[in-house]
Formats: structure tokens, sequence, C-alpha cells
């Protein structure tokens, strides 16, 4: 019995069940293990045919999906932990000024953004993260001016480091 | 608006909803610009991850020229998009070739011990993706120092690879083992939960360590949820895997309860639920916890409460009582899975009284719910009809309703299985269940049921008070269905006309509009019934009718099949009595290297029957394999020995998890057994010659024949077999068995095997002979009370003695095994609470031409209401045998 490895699949879709961003865990479960079974597997979701060990939300035009491993160690607390995690990173991705709203549009045009707030929540189906302040802290967001303003800093710093011999300290701190 | 609409909508709106991939490819050269330009190369990558995820595939080259080129993007001193070059890293290195991923790693091992964190933790989550042990080794002291850093993001990270590490060295993760030990008491809840994981993998194949870090653990105070909840599994995996009695684990769990984290303590309440050995106290508080969760208002705490507790009601109903209340409000949850869970639990639970109303209710919310949960509710319904068989009015008619409405075959077939058991266990309910069954076929979609149907009118039909009624239903189906149903029909009539001498001149009117029908099945069905109805020949129509085959379709199947090929059809008429009756219950999935003989044809044969008898209601994988029978005759040994009368089950004779896997089968012919052993050689680096099972009976036998495994290579399972000579008597010999063989050891580089070679024995499991052996399933005997006082009364062996067995229903099936006879008369099938039962079982014996046995088994449960007092009673042709059976069997 497999203790550790607990999410079998992290799902986002449209209400039309067409998937905006999928990560699949599990490459040896029957279900997952290719394109054509993972479409199925979607559908099937998308339906709610099928029980399926998951945990879902539904949220403006958008619906997610934390799917479990199949077995009787399933701690549904658990995955509802992690799908809120990652509504609150995906309200993150969708903020823009006017509105914080999550939807299809605001994911699809942060699309980084949203693989690498995923990226930090799970790690090959072990739950890595779940506090949202953290996991923004870990995930570098660009923004042009800030970017920008990094450049110059690090370049500013460089010739500065010349100058003393020194090695400067990095300026991630600054970065949201 | 329209989908045409809505689709142009879709292309405006979205980013990356067209994106090509071939264009994307193209795009990766903004990687290769001297002046890197961030924003312009972490859109394509972010176009590249799109790609992935929509499913796009990439060749190992595309996928080989996106990673080096990505490699380039080190050069930028961009955070985030180094943070993305990372995660465009890690995906396309899964998909190429671990060579050429390993080359461009310097940049990698460079970063793990970069001065930004972030750089660390990402740099190792990529590297141990791709690495290999001999890099391993070269970076093995930064993966520790990142271990023990102290930013858990850096931490975390090395943690969680080493897990994924530990497939490719484990001997080099487990070096780590104080290093994680020293991280446990890093302060961030994650970097405790991933050490602790880590831990408990590296310890996990030594059971006494993994008991002595679980009570370690549970004396320090975790902080982290995640790590509690996974220590709570951990302290579940001890108690089942070591039985210990130990209450630190129990105690822990429960102190666990009161946890404020609504995660550890529901994790807690569901280990106390699943463990065998709970107390009584422990289980009251994890149930009383589990009720609080019912009434919260988050959805996911309500459904994990419910479906924990209906699990638990499965086992030990009276433990979920305190939640009734709690439970019928749950039933008009908005959430349908709540409902159906809570519904299903309290069907477990119910009373007498209340059942009624609960039907009602499920009815109310069974449009709602779909064709699986529906199968759920199904199935419990069934189990409800055994406890409360005077209820019975309202199941078949919540069943029918359920079979009525739209829905799956699965999901109709279950229910019509699940109101032919209701008839089955309560005769009253007999009537009013093919009434409803007769409307259903009126309008029903799926020809499979309707034949199922058609069969059961006709054989239960004839004995209701009122049979002509049903008449009607079935010759409505002539007119207006398909060629299967119509055959099935006529059949079905035919039984009332058998069964029903009023009714016969009726239904011989009836048979004789099929004769013309257009379907061949249906005509020739019509023809032949109508044919002895004339001639008034009850005895074959009974046979036809109502007996069951002599032998297994599938083996009469195979049996024609293998005359028609053989050509003989011209000369001689088939035999019926030769084909097997062996009830085939397990594939041979060897491909059998000793029967060398096995020609091409045998394969050919089995093959066109597994085929054609798909549609068949043989269990899935027999298909698969040789037949017993068909095997055994293609050996010039065996193929004197006549027609195979019996085969047992397979018999382990090793732990499936040791060097060598034998396993063996008893094969009984007239005068002779014989033993056919499986064996599987685990070993890589070992090939087996002359490979033969050496049997020591603790009698003196004579054995006929050996036949050895020539050679036995790695993961190739092949047959050696033992025959030996019982003529008619019926000897109950044990065997000590001993595998022998010679080993040529093989080159793991070269394959090839040495040319030196040495003897070598292992010791297997024993195998007896039992009665059971001698004794032939065969069908059950259709009329099994006449033919049991047709058959000598004085010659009956009757043997009294007492099971340690507590219900009825397990004696009957504890005799069954025993005896391995075929039941009669539905008697195996006890009605609820029954305190005393009779059994009746058929079967024929090995020797003395399969001569007819039958077993009667009167049985009481005693006063202390501890053990089952049987009176047993063999009759048959033979006094010796009946005394065999009765006295050897128990």
């Amino acid at each position: 019995m497999d203790l550790l490895y607990q999410v079998k699949a992290v799902i986002i879709m449209d209400t039309n069940g067409k998937r905006i961003c999928s990560t699949f865990y599990d490459q040896d479960s029957e279900e997952l293990k290719n394109e054509k079974s993972r479409r199925d597997f979607e559908l099937k979701l998308h339906q709610k045919s099928k029980g399926t060990n998951s945990v879902g939300c539904k949220t403006g035009d958008v619906v997610v999906f934390v799917v479990g491993k199949n077995n009787d160690s399933l701690n549904e607390l658990a995955l509802a932990d992690v799908l809120q995690a990652l509504l609150n990173c995906m309200r993150r991705v969708c903020q823009t000024e006017e509105s914080n709203y999550i939807s299809k549009k605001g994911l699809l045009s942060n699309y980084s953004t949203l693989v690498m707030y995923i990226d930090e929540v799970i790690s090959d189906g072990i739950i890595f993260e779940v506090d949202e302040e953290i996991i923004a802290g870990r995930t570098p967001v660009s923004d042009q001016s800030l970017t920008d303003l990094n450049n110059a800093i690090e370049t500013a710093k460089e010739k500065f480091a010349l100058f003393t011999g020194e090695h400067s300290k990095c300026p991630c701190n600054l970065i949201i | 608006m329209n989908r045409f609409e809505k689709k142009d909508d879709d292309e405006n709106e979205f980013p990356f909803e067209s994106l090509d991939k071939g264009q994307v490819i193209q795009e990766k050269r903004v990687f290769n610009e001297n002046q890197i330009n961030a924003r312009k190369c972490s859109f394509v990558i972010s176009e590249f991850l799109y790609l992935l995820s929509r499913g796009d595939t990439f060749t190992n080259t595309e996928a080989t020229d996106v990673y080096f080129a990505a490699t380039k993007l080190f050069q930028s001193k961009d955070i985030p998009l180094r943070r993305l070059t990372y995660l465009l890293l890690k995906e396309f290195s899964t998909i190429m070739s671990q060579e050429m991923s390993l080359i461009a790693t310097s940049s990698l091992v460079k970063d793990m011990s970069h001065k930004i964190e972030l750089y660390r933790a990402n740099s190792i989550r990529v590297l141990c993706k791709i690495i290999d042990n001999q890099l391993l080794s070269q970076v093995e002291r930064h993966i520790k120092q990142c271990i023990v850093d102290k930013d858990p993001h850096v931490s975390s990270a090395a943690l969680v690879s080493s897990i994924h590490l530990l497939k490719v060295s484990p001997d080099t993760v487990k070096r780590w083992a104080n290093e994680v030990q020293e991280s446990i008491s890093n302060k961030s809840n994650m970097v405790q939960y991933h050490a602790l994981a880590l831990l408990h993998r590296i310890k996990q194949h030594d059971r006494l360590a993994v008991t002595k870090l679980v009570s370690a653990m549970i004396r320090s105070s975790l902080r982290s949820p995640y790590a509690q909840c996974y220590l709570i599994k951990c302290a579940v995996e001890v108690i089942e895997e070591t039985g210990t009695q130990d209450r630190a684990f129990y105690d822990y769990i429960e102190s666990c309860l009161r946890n404020r984290n609504e995660m550890v303590s529901y994790e807690a309440a569901r280990a106390i639920c699943s463990l065998k050995n709970s107390s009584l106290k422990e289980l009251t508080s994890a149930v009383g916890t589990l009720q609080l969760f019912l009434s919260s208002s988050k959805p996911t705490l309500r459904f994990a409460a419910v479906r924990t507790l209906n699990k638990l009601a499965q086992v030990n109903p009276i433990a979920v009582v305190p939640c009734n209340l709690d439970m019928e409000n749950l039933i008009t949850d908005n959430n349908r899975s709540i409902a159906t869970l809570a519904i299903t639990t309290l069907l477990k639970i119910g009373n007498e009284s209340n059942v009624e109303r609960l039907i009602k209710q499920i009815s109310n919310f069974l449009d709602d719910i779909n064709d699986e949960f529906k199968i759920v509710v199904v199935e419990s319904i069934t189990a409800l009809s055994i406890k409360f068989p005077k209820k019975y009015k309202q199941l078949i008619i919540f069943l029918n309703k359920i079979l009525r409405d739209e829905g799956s075959l699965q999901l109709k077939q279950s229910t019509l299985d699940a109101i032919l058991s209701v008839v089955n266990h309560i005769p009253e309910s007999k009537e009013i269940a093919l009434n409803e069954l007769c409307d259903f076929i009126e309008d029903c979609e799926y020809s499979e049921l309707s034949v199922q149907i058609l069969h059961l009118l006709g054989q239960e039909g004839p004995h209701t008070p009122s049979p002509s009624k049903y008449i009607r239903y079935i010759y409505n189906r002539i007119s207006l269905d398909s060629g299967t149903i119509r055959a099935a029909a006529v059949t079905s009539m035919a039984k009332f006309g058998l069964l029903n001498e009023q009714m016969k001149h009726k239904v011989e009117l009836l048979i004789q509009r099929c004769l013309f029908d257009e379907d061949d099945e249906v005509r020739d069905r019509a023809t032949l019934y109508l044919r002895l109805f004339k001639e008034n020949n009850e005895k074959l129509l009974s046979q036809l009718l109502l007996e069951d085959l002599p032998a297994p379709a599938i083996n009469i199947q195979r049996s024609l099949e293998q005359y028609l090929e053989s050509g003989r059809a011209a000369t001689e008429a088939f035999n019926i009595d030769n084909v097997s009756t062996v009830v085939e219950t397990s594939p041979i999935l060897s491909s059998g290297k000793a029967s060398a003989t096995s020609t091409p044809k045998a394969g050919a044969i089995s093959l066109a029957s597994s085929s054609s008898a798909a549609g068949d209601s043989t269990p899935k994988g027999k298909e698969a394999g040789e037949t017993y029978a068909i095997k055994l005759s293609n050996i010039p040994q065996f193929a004197a020995y006549g027609k195979l009368l019996k085969s047992s089950e397979i018999i382990e004779l090793t732990e499936t998890e040791t060097e060598y896997v034998v396993s063996c089968v008893k094969h009984m012919f007239a005068g002779y057994i014989v033993f056919q052993f499986t064996v599987k050689n685990t070993l890589e680096d070992q090939l087996l010659e002359n490979v033969f099972v050496k049997m020591e009976p603790n009698v003196r036998i004579k054995f006929e024949t050996y036949l050895p495994i020539d050679k036995l290579a790695f993961n190739d399972p092949a047959d050696c077999y033992v025959a030996l000579r019982i003529q008619d008597s019926t000897p109950l010999i044990n065997f000590n068995n001993i595998l022998r063989f010679r080993v040529r050891e093989i080159d793991p580089s070269t394959g090839e095997a040495d040319s030196s070679s040495y003897d070598e024995q292992y010791n297997i499991e024993e195998i007896a002979l039992v009665p059971r052996d001698y004794i032939i399933r065969g069908q059950p005997a259709p009329k099994f009370l006449e033919e049991w006082k047709e058959l000598p009364e004085d010659i009956q062996s009757i043997q009294r003695f007492s099971l340690n067995i507590k219900s009825i229903d397990e004696a009957v099936k504890e005799i069954v095994r025993t005896l391995g006879m075929a039941p009669c008369e539905k008697s195996e099938v006890v009605p609820p609470k029954a305190n005393k039962h009779i059994l009746y079982m058929s079967g024929r014996s090995v020797a003395n031409n399969n001569m007819l046995v039958l077993a009667r088994a009167r049985m009481m449960i005693d006063q202390s209401g501890q053990n089952i007092d049987v009176e047993f009673a063999v009759k048959s042709e033979d006094e010796d045998f009946n005394a065999f059976v009765a006295t050897e069997s128990f």
C-alpha cells in the first residue's frame, strides 16, 4: 500500500469539458496511461458518470478536479486541501486590477504562471506545498517593468561587485 | 447561442487554443539569440508547456532539440525565466532518452550550490529526473547539504527528489538517513512531512526498523498535519502487519481524534474504523467524531464521514446506529453522492419499521444519480431482502422501477440479478416479480435480458396458480421481437405445455404458428417440440427442456469443433458421452515446454473455440490457455489414459515470490492420476535442466511415469508430470515433494550459459489425495429427491459429526467446498435466520464408471450456538464408496 503518492492527476477544464491544463502523475494507471484514456477520463469526470475518488469545484467558466489514488488510504480532506490551494493560486493567476475571478481567459493568458503554481503544489503525485503565500513566494512572476528593474539592479550590482570584489546578494526578495 | 458561433468565439477569445506544434518548434530560435529576451523566451516556453498539456506528442529528436535549445537560457539572469526553464527541462527530460539529457547537466549541477534558494530547489528537482548512478555519486554531497538546508523550499525539494531517487539508487539514498532525520526538526511543516515520508520509505523493507521509527515518532510531537496523517497510516500498517498488542499505537491514533485539524482527526477516525481490533470505546469516539462531520457545512467533510461510516456499516452496523438521525438529514443533501451513501448506510443499519419510508425517499431522487451509484443502491436492496423478507413487495416494485427507467445494460443486469435473488430467497415474491417482469419484456431494449426473463418465466410460470396469463406475454414476443428472443419464447412456451397438462393443447396451437418463422432456430425448435408433443414423448421433452446439458457448454463446443476438424463427421456420429465433464475453473497460462509434443493444431482449436465462445457465459481468461484435456491428450504417455474425468483447482506449492515458483494440478483418469507441476524459474542468472518433482508417498506405491522439463529458462514457466496408477481403488496418500534439477549459471552480460552445471534441490509443500479428488462435481441432479429414493437405502452410509461453525450458511459453504459436489434443488440457499437446514448434493465417482453419488447433510445449530451438528448421508450403488466418502471427508 502506498501511503505517500496521493494525487493521481490535476485536471482543469472549461465548462464544456475542454482541457485547459491537466497534469497526470500516475503513468502506470490504466486509466491515465495514454492520451486517449486521459481524454476518456476527463470526459467521465465532466459527465460525473463515474466515481473517481476526486474532489472538484466549479468556479466561473472553469472546473477543477484533484484526482486521488484509487486506494483505501485516500484522505478526501487532503485532496480538498490541495484543491483549495490550487483555487487560491488560480485566483492569483487571474487577478487583474478590476477583478479577481477565475476565468478560462485569465488562466490561458498567464499560462506559464499557472503551470508553475501547479508544479509547486504537487511534485509527481506527492503533495509539495499547500500554503498560498509560500507558493507565491517560490514562483517569481515575470512582470516586464519589474524584470527590467531587476535586470538593471543585477547589472548595477555586478558592476559594483567588480569594484568592491564582493558578491552581491540576489534581489529575489524584491520579486513577488 | 448556437454551437458554431461559440466555437468562433473560443478561437478569438482564448490564446493558445489554435497553437501549432511545428510553428512553436520554429519559435524556439529565440532561445539562441545573443541578447536573451526574457519575455519572448518565457512566452515560447509557456507555448511548449501548453502543447504538452494539450497532449501533443514530441518525437525523441524534437524533444532533444528543444531541451538543448533551452539549456542556452542558463545564461540569462532573469529569475522568472530561469524558473520556467527548469520546468521546461523537467517536462522534456521525461520524453527524451536519458543519455542525451545527461549531457547537459553541468548547469544544473552548478545551480545546486547556487546562492539563490530558488535555483538550488528547482535544479535538484530537475536533476532527479535525469540522474543516473554515476552522476548521483558525484552530486551526493550537494543533495545531502540541500536536505539539511534551513530554507524549507530547498529542503523539501531535496527530500521529495530523494523519494524519487529511491527508485534509481536505493542504496545511496539509504546512506542519507541521518540528514533526513535531522531535517524532521525543520521549522516548516511540509519539510517535516516529506522527511518523515522519506525516512519511512528508507526503512520500509525492514519491519522492525519501521516499528521502531513509528514508536519514536509517536512520542515526538509532530506539528505538520500531513505528517500526522502519514504517521497514523504507518501506525495502522504496523498494527496490521505485526499484529502487535502494544496499545501505544492505538492510543496515539485515538489521541489524534481530538486533533484540532479536521484532516488529522478524520484520518484517525477512519483508521479506527478500519482496524479489526479497535476497542468499543475507541470505535464509539471515532463514530462520534465522524458524526460531528456529518453536519459540517463543507461537503468534502460530509462526504468523507458518510463514506467511512458506510464502510463501517458493512461490518459493524450497530456501531453506526447513533448517527441514524444525522444520516436521515443527509438524504436531501444537494450532493447526490453524499445522499446516496447516506441512504445505503441507512439501509444497512435500518430496521423493519423504517425500510418502507427509506425506499420511498430513494425513489424520489433516483433520477438524479448515475448508474454506478444506482448499482450500489440495487446491491444494498438485495442485501435488505435477505434481512427483511416480509418487505419483498416494496423491494420488487422498487427494483422494477430501476429496471424500467433509462439505464445501461450493466445496471439492468445487476437489477435483474437482484430480482432473481429476491425470488430465490423469498418464494412468496415469485408471483409479483413475474408479473412485473412480464410487463417489462413488453418494452425491453436489451435482448440479453429478455432471453433471461423468458427462461425464468418458463421455469417458474407453470407452477403458479394461473399460468395461462404468462403465455399471452410470451406469445406477444413471438410476433414482435427479434429471432433470438422468439427462439427463447418458443422454448419457454413448450415448458408450459410440458409442465401443465391443461395447457398442452393451447401451447401446441401456438407453437404451430411458429413453423413458418423466418428464423431457422425458431423454426427448428418449433418443429422439434411439436413433434415430441404429438408423440407424447415426455421423457425426451423434459430432458430437452428442463435438464441442463450433460457437460459444460464450453466443453461440448470444443469437442464439436475438434470433431468437425478431425474429418470423422462423415463416418461416425458425435458421441456426447466422450465430452469431458470437467468444469474448468482456471486457465493454464504456461506455454508448456515439457509438452513439446503439443501440436500447433491444438493451439488453433483452442483459439477457434475462444473466439466463438466469446458470447458465452464463460469466465474471462479461460480462453487464454490451452485446456487441460487437450494439453494432456497431446502427450503420448497420457494419451492412452482415456478421457480426463476431473482436474483439481491449482494448488500453490511455494510462496509466489520465491526463487522457483511451483504449483500443482491433480488430473484424474479412470485408473490413473496425473500430477501436473507448473514450475517457474525467477532467477535471471540460471538455466535449469532436467527439472522434475520427486514425490515421496507415505505408503508404498509404484509410479507410472516421470516427465521432466528438459530446459527451464528464466521467467518462462513449463510443466513436468508425474503419473500414478490406481486402478479402481481410491487411495488417500500424502506426498512429500522435492523439486530437483541441474543448474547452469548464465553470464548476465552475454546471456550465455556456463558449460559446467551442478545438481540442486528445493523443498516444496506437500500434496494430499483427499476423497474430493475421487468425486466429479458435474451438473446438479435435476430431480434429487426422486433419485435419492431410487438408490438403495440399506447400503447408504451415515456419519454424525459437529462443525465448529456458527452459521448454517457458512456450514453449507464449508461442506460444499470439502466435498466438491454440486448442490441440488437450490438447497445451497439458506433462508435467513434458519437454525436448521438440509443440503442436497450430487456428483459422480471417478472410479466405477462414473457412478452417480448423492449426499444429504442435515444441519442444526447446537444449543450453545457455537457449533453445527451434521448428519451426513451418502448414497450410491457401491457400499464401500459410500463409507469412503462419509467417513474420510470430514
